[in-house]
């Protein structure tokens, strides 16, 4: 009803126009209708959803080879929107998806891609199954007939990737300052980059989080761009290949033909191209004192000291600043020689990058020493070695921490006396050798167990359940005990349930006699049946139990009374020889009846 | 014909992806100092729910070698999580530690007293000690045959082990709540929101604990009593909840 209504509704513009209005008597003049500026993919109509069971495959009417068409699942009947479907292979037509399936007023979920043909022909896209909400659904097979491309028509033109670095040799450690230039093309432009899923190549591949709009030149045109900044830093000496594989946003324009119309967008994972370049190793000749890895191009800013005069055993801080394009992150501060005359402490160090878009590694680091006099009369801190490798000039470059202009009085704090200044030596010699440094440890050879899970048991459903186990186990074993001591408290129980037991076996056997038609035996196993059942209302064994003692026993009912007798005194005629007119089967009903009458008085 | 012929391809598919040949495969990468391909083939292990003390240790080493600190300690943590005694795991949590300038997670005696072990082995220990001295006070009278001196002498030491094991299981179950801040200065926020006031950031690495979950966000306290809301993807649990 609802769907009538909304075709109703659809349908009004155009019965308008179509059907005369008579209260208008006079028509306005015909307008000219204008030209459409670009045509709206078809849609597929819903009945043929229904038919196909829920969902419908199409292309776009108008492919032609090289150029993207669209095409489109639509399903029905999905509370939620899903991932797209993974289209089966088809040679010569490729498909990528255009961003998140979208959700029709009339409630069904439709899945749009584009597909871009390498030939001429028919494709045909087969039948498949696509999981969704726990059911699985049949998405019908889908045909394109792809003509040729028109006269000058260009091929469908991706989004171009690449690595830019300099043009040079580069150096082991160094850090290069790269970036990943995503190209627009007349297809396609980029608009925003996800994520570098995965790197490769013997180096460090560190991704910064923005990225910019540049303007590149390709083939001589200029192109607008995304750069992704990075920072390379070979590990490993020799012919090095980079390359890394992104996820980009894209904008895909003019899909199917139609210049100016309809963008689309579409999540592309994009493999960069391998970028080659050298690594060379760092010079052997040439190193200067006080290299801790610094590669770049530096400058060194002049020492600040915190003060110029002190007294013995006053501490001061000397502050250095590094500032340049390099690997600044990685370098170490300089170690101060031993000295007689000053007591050092590890330096700390501080890094603030200079947020340059032009120049990404532009960073100061400083390093900053406290010292503190052991004498008076020092005239200067002492010199501190410091080199770096220019990679550009190929050379160690000295920039030694010049010494700074100190005076050192002597303390006016009193000496202490002889005693208390042994002790800290003494204290100094008990904490022991120096503390050495933690290091990165090697691999693991072996992988060791596997395990599917890191939840720890404690956790899991199975730990539980194998708790109940014992729990289990000693209620059986619990229940088994009772019923034993029971038992033996009510020993009559036992002699009902083995004497029920014998009597039934002997009725079998009466049963078997009567159906052969054998009276001796049929006797034989009646007496046996009849006196086993009997036995438990009795103190007697069965075996012994006389014909008097059961007619006692069944004084109450005259038809098994009577069948007793009967049996018992044919039994007995049969053992001494006399053959006497018995019918076995006639008798087994009241056999029946007496035992079951004995077994209820039992 | 064609079943078999699938059959064998999805055989020698299972083959060639297998854990061991992954773990190999990583440790060549590693050895050609290619440690982003190491680092994508450990993490590919470990997004299949394949865990392993070596894989794990050895995905730690290639996340700090492709300068990736907060994935590298989180790795090794369980690493340590599934072979506690392991020098060398615990060796680079010190390195890491001491490199990146974070501080060591303060443990209760309960969790430190946890560590000692690995989870598994703990409740093995705790399930054998109880239910190995309740069947010894409960069987032989249920079995109808005499107590002897031996039985109560086990059964005495068996349910000491399991007392031992108490506060173990105690730290256990609190040191699940312990996560890794993933990325550096991942922000910590007044309210589970993303326009919410980023209080303070943590560095890449630094161990919290989770207090509470709301949708998205997880609320998590770290050392010093810095306590925020933070987003899933910038924090992992240690104790993987899959």
């Amino acid at each position: 009803m609802k769907r009538i209504l909304f075709n109703l509704i659809l349908a009004a513009p155009l019965l308008a126009q179509q059907s005369p209005v008579a209260s208008d008597p006079a028509p306005a003049p015909p307008r000219p209708v204008p030209a459409p500026r670009f045509v709206l993919p078809q849609q597929d109509p819903v009945l043929p959803l229904a038919l196909n069971g829920g969902a419908a495959a199409s292309f776009d009417a108008g492919a032609r080879v090289g150029r993207p068409v669209p095409f489109r699942i639509t399903v029905l009947g999905l509370t939620r929107l899903l991932d797209s479907p993974q289209i089966p292979e088809v040679e010569g037509l490729t498909f990528q998806t255009t961003g998140r399936p979208s959700m029709t007023g009339d409630g069904a979920i439709v899945f749009n891609y584009i597909a871009i043909p390498s030939r001429v022909g028919r494709f045909v896209v087969p039948s498949f199954e696509f999981p969704a909400g726990g059911r699985n659904i049949t998405i019908p097979q889908a045909r394109v007939d792809v003509a040729d491309a028109l006269p000058g028509e260009a091929r469908y033109q991706p989004l171009l990737a690449s690595i830019d670095m300099p043009k040079r040799d580069f150096y082991v450690g160094e850090t290069i300052p790269a970036r990943i230039l995503f190209i627009e093309t007349p297809d396609e432009t980029p608009t925003y980059v996800q994520h570098v899923a995965k790197t490769s190549g013997s180096v460090v591949f560190r991704v910064e989080n923005m990225h910019r709009s540049v303007e590149v030149e390709v083939e001589g045109a200029k192109r607008r761009a995304i750069a992704k900044p990075v920072q390379i830093t070979p590990l490993k000496e020799g012919p090095t290949d980079v390359n890394c594989q992104v996820i980009v946003h894209v904008q895909k324009r003019d899909v199917g033909g139609f210049r100016g119309g309809i963008n689309m967008q579409g999540q592309s994972t994009i493999d960069v191209p391998s970028t080659h370049f050298n690594v060379l190793p760092l010079p052997t000749t040439g190193r200067l004192p006080g290299f801790t890895g610094a590669i770049g191009q530096f400058a060194l800013s002049a020492p600040k000291v915190s003060g110029n005069e002190v007294e013995m055993g006053e501490p001061i801080t000397l502050a250095i600043s590094l500032t340049g394009e390099g690997n600044l992150a990685g370098v170490s501060a300089p170690e101060l020689p031993d000295n007689a005359d000053w007591q050092t402490y590890k330096p700390t160090t501080d890094l603030a990058a200079a947020n340059d878009e032009d120049a990404p590694l532009l960073a100061t680091k400083t390093f900053t020493y406290t010292l503190v006099p052991k004498r008076a009369g020092v005239r200067a801190t002492p010199a501190i070695p410091f080199s770096y490798f220019d990679p550009v000039k190929a050379q160690f470059i000295d920039v030694t921490i010049p010494p700074q202009p100190m005076k050192v009085t002597a303390s006016t704090v009193p000496e202490p006396p002889a005693v208390a200044t042994e002790k800290p030596k003494e204290e100094e010699e008990a904490k022991g050798p120096k503390r050495i440094e933690p290091a990165l440890t090697g691999l693991a050879e072996s992988s060791g167990l596997w395990t599917h899970s890191l939840r720890p048991a404690l956790w899991s459903r199975w730990f539980l359940a194998l708790q109940l186990t014992p729990i289990v186990f000693l209620a059986a074993l619990w229940a088994r005990r009772k019923s034993r001591e029971h038992h033996a408290a009510n020993p009559q129980i036992m002699r009902r349930r083995k004497a029920r037991a014998a009597a039934r076996l002997a009725l079998g056997e009466a049963r078997n006699a009567a159906r052969l038609g054998d009276s001796t035996a049929f006797l034989t196993a009646s007496t046996r049946a009849i006196r086993e059942a009997a036995a438990p209302l009795d103190t007697a064994q069965a075996g012994s139990l006389t014909q008097e003692e059961v007619l006692h026993i069944l004084r109450d009912d005259e038809r098994a009374s009577q069948t007793a007798r009967a049996i018992f005194d044919h039994a007995e005629a049969h053992r001494y020889g006399a053959n006497g007119a018995i019918k076995p089967d006639k008798l087994m009903p009241d056999l029946e009846h007496t035992l079951a009458r004995l077994s209820a008085k039992a | 014909m064609k079943t078999l012929f699938l059959f064998l391809l999805a055989c020698a598919a299972a083959f060639a992806e297998a854990p061991d040949d992954r773990f190999e495969k990583a440790k060549r990468a590693m050895s050609d100092s290619d440690y982003g391909e190491a680092a994508y083939q450990l993490r590919e292990l470990v997004s299949e729910s394949n865990f392993s003390h070596g894989a794990l240790h050895n995905l730690g080493n290639a996340e700090w070698k492709v300068v990736r600190p907060g994935h590298a300690i989180l790795a090794w943590e369980r690493a340590a999580l599934i072979n506690p005694r392991d020098t060398n795991t615990a060796a680079n949590l010190a390195f890491a530690r001491h490199k990146a300038e974070l501080p060591s997670p303060a443990l209760s005696w309960t969790e430190s007293y946890s560590t000692w072990l690995s989870p598994n082995v703990w409740l093995a220990a705790a399930s054998l000690g109880f239910w190995g001295g309740v069947m010894l006070l409960t069987l032989p009278r249920l079995l109808g045959a005499r107590r002897a001196d031996w039985h109560q002498g086990i059964a005495a030491l068996s349910l000491t082990a399991f007392l031992f094991t108490i506060p173990a299981l105690f730290g256990l179950s609190r040191r699940g709540n312990l996560g890794v801040a993933l990325e550096d200065a991942t922000p910590l926020r007044l309210t589970p929101t993303r326009e919410g006031e980023e209080l303070v950031k943590l560095p890449a690495g630094e161990l919290a604990r989770v207090e509470k979950e709301r949708g998205n966000y997880l609320y998590v306290r770290a050392d010093g009593d810095r306590a925020g809301w933070v987003r899933r993807e910038e924090f992992e649990r240690i104790w993987s909840r899959r």
